[in-house]
């Protein structure tokens, strides 16, 4: 058995295939200067990445969140979010406020 | 001439500041979500010093999950690289819209590819969103100071999720897991440019669609549509006479 079938073989692998594209990003980003069209494009494109992925682990998770149902992650981020707004976009009470009600759900239905 | 001390002084603030601002839910998302990683990690046969060393090194949950799973299933090596490398494409944008705001000169330094290294979502969301407020010289060491913070509470929620069984309700397990996504969602919607705005909203839609129809390339391809439509939206805007770009 090699060394790169091993766990720790893998986790070196692993470190290199995630740092890969990190490092690839710092490099190219040496050509971009902040406030120009191209690193607003470039932040719109990961702002709508992130966001996608973060939506989907609310919709669809793929960890135990997915347990609770679907209408209750959904009504607890909808109290986090108009709270959020209500507040005058203060993130703070509008997080505490979604995960506070999915708390309260979960209990009440005892899932 | 410009005493350097001054220099120290606003490094050392930014890095405190950094340090401030991770205190509370920055701190507790990571902690939440890695604690799943250390049970996941467990399950799979890894060692404690095996699943700390790869939340120190992969840094990404989407990554660390995949290696995991391919550690325990006995994947080959070039099955474990093809597929880490696909999952991790998503750092790239992260990075090269991130390194930009906390360099000090322009151009690429070495020294990039470290602090590349320690962005996550939650470090990405604050240097571009509230970074933006502060003055150029406190970026990096705010950056340096937030992402430490965040990394040791990843460490932290890994080592008890692999040391210590869920003595959690399971109602504030299940909800803390909810933390991370609506804190992040939250925080890029406070973002000052419309663009950026529209971007969240647009990837927040069309994104997951695109992932039901493929995972990784969905998201990759999602991103880059909606994310210029995003762009494109709030351009168009401005030249009907709006503003807020």
């Amino acid at each position: 058995m090699s060394f790169f079938e091993t766990p720790w073989g893998l986790l070196v692998i692993g470190f290199a295939a995630s740092s890969f594209w990190r490092a690839a990003g710092a490099v190219l980003s040496g050509r971009i200067e902040i406030d120009t069209p191209l690193f607003d494009w470039c932040v719109c494109v990961t702002q709508a990445l992130v966001g996608g992925l973060m939506v989907r682990a609310i919709l669809l998770p793929s960890t135990a969140l997915a347990e609770v149902p679907l209408g209750d992650r959904v009504l607890a981020c909808a109290i986090g979010v108009s709270v959020f707004l209500l507040m005058r976009w203060r993130v703070m009470p509008g997080v505490a406020a979604g995960t506070a009600s999915l708390v309260a759900l979960i209990v009440w239905r005892g899932v | 001439m410009a005493d350097p001390s001054d220099g120290e002084d606003r490094g050392r603030s930014g890095f405190l500041l950094g340090l401030r601002d991770s205190i509370g839910v920055p701190v507790v998302g990571p902690i939440a979500a890695l604690t799943g990683y250390g049970v996941m990690a467990r399950e799979a046969g890894l060692d404690l010093l095996l699943t700390l060393v790869s939340v120190a090194t992969i840094w990404a949950m989407p990554v660390l999950m995949a290696f995991a799973e391919l550690t325990a299933s006995g994947g080959s090596p070039i099955l474990v690289l093809v597929t880490l490398l696909a999952i991790g494409f998503r750092n790239l944008p992260m990075s090269l819209s991130a390194i930009p705001m906390i360099r000090r000169k322009p151009g690429f330094r070495w020294n990039q590819i470290l602090l590349a290294q320690l962005l996550s979502p939650m470090s990405w969301v604050q240097i571009t969103v509230f970074g933006r407020q502060l003055e150029p010289a406190k970026r990096l060491p705010y950056y340096v100071g937030f992402s430490l913070v965040v990394l040791a509470a990843g460490l932290f929620g890994a080592w008890i999720g692999f040391t210590l069984t869920l003595g959690l309700p399971p109602a504030v397990g299940l909800s803390l897991l909810l933390l991370t996504p609506l804190f992040v969602t939250l925080m890029m919607a406070t973002s000052p440019k419309l663009s950026s705005r529209l971007a969240l909203v647009f990837g927040g839609i069309g994104v997951p669609v695109c992932m039901q129809w493929h995972s990784e390339l969905g998201l990759i391809i999602g991103g880059f549509v909606f994310g210029t439509l995003g762009f494109l939206a709030a351009r168009m805007r401005d030249r009907l006479g709006g503003s807020g770009t």
